[in-house]
């Protein structure tokens, strides 16, 4: 009975002895040595711009406004001279397909 | 939501996630190190290369891990494995020898206060000690955890953890009585 207390004290002054360390850059020095990734790199980028491309079709099908653009696409297809009415929609689906690739292009 | 250790080592091992394997270390890096500095007696430099050494293995061995410990009791293991592999390069003729070291100053000339005198009456300790009762109070493993971290038999963590806090509370006897009254 009489070490209980002794024991206590102890245990108590060990665990209060757990104290937390700052990572301090720690955990990037360890991503830093760690070997280069080799293996998969393209197939991720080639799913995400199969997703990216799909996702734009998808988009331009299903929405009200994605009918307009389409639409003047195919007129824009057709037409024998350039007008910027036309012009217009083929800029916005060009700017989709690019923003949709920007995730493709600066994905590490 | 924050993903469990299962998932980011599931994306380690699948698709080679670094960052997956980052968020592990940063979750763990905290323990382990401090564990290591107390194998090594305080000594930061040489704990923090023996964490790196211990993540890194820990990266190259991640698909061998199978789930049936807690992701850090094995990373103790490693931990353990790193300190004892790196006492055997440096003392390659009594690397096994379980020693205890002789410390020039008494632990009464720096009494700053209990956490400090703690720190240098665990010093004191053999390295079976330290590494026993460090695992199961500074990182609060269970005894059982403990003895699959270090690779001992249950009998032998309790025996050394037994031994240790005796020696502790002879070493501390001072802060003891203080705190008896």
């Amino acid at each position: 009975m009489s070490n209980q207390p002794q024991r206590d004290w102890l245990d108590d002054a060990l665990k209060e002895n757990a104290r937390y360390i700052s990572d301090n850059g720690f955990t990037a020095s360890i991503v830093a040595a760690l070997p280069v990734r080799q293996q998969r790199d393209w197939v991720r980028s080639v799913i995400l711009g199969i997703a990216a491309v799909a996702g734009c079709v998808a988009g331009l099908v299903l929405f009200p406004g994605g009918k307009f653009v389409t639409d003047c696409v195919l007129q824009l297809v057709h037409a024998k001279a350039l007008q910027p009415a036309l012009i217009m929609p083929a800029l916005v689906v060009a700017g989709l397909v690019g923003a949709a690739f920007i995730p493709v292009a600066t994905e590490k | 939501m924050e993903l469990s250790d299962a998932d980011l080592i599931a994306r380690v091992v699948l698709d080679d996630d670094h960052h997956a394997f980052a968020e592990l270390v940063r979750r763990h890096q905290s323990p382990v190190r401090a564990t290591l500095r107390s194998l090594t007696r305080g000594d930061e430099v040489r704990a923090d290369e023996l964490a790196q050494e211990t993540f890194l293995r820990a990266y190259r061995s991640l698909k061998n891990f199978r789930a049936e410990s807690q992701f850090s009791t094995w990373l103790y293991r490693i931990a353990y494995n790193a300190f004892q592999d790196e006492l055997r390069r440096a003392k390659p003729h009594d690397a096994l020898e379980d020693h205890e070291a002789e410390l020039t100053q008494p632990a009464e000339t720096e009494r700053v206060d209990l956490q400090h005198d703690l720190a240098e009456a665990m010093k004191r300790l053999t390295d079976n000690e330290r590494a026993a009762i460090t695992l199961c109070y500074t990182s609060g493993l269970t005894h059982e955890e403990a003895a699959a971290a270090l690779g001992w038999p249950l009998g032998t963590v309790k025996t050394n953890i037994l031994t240790g806090k005796e020696k502790l509370r002879r070493y501390l006897e001072s802060w003891q009585d203080r705190r008896a009254t």
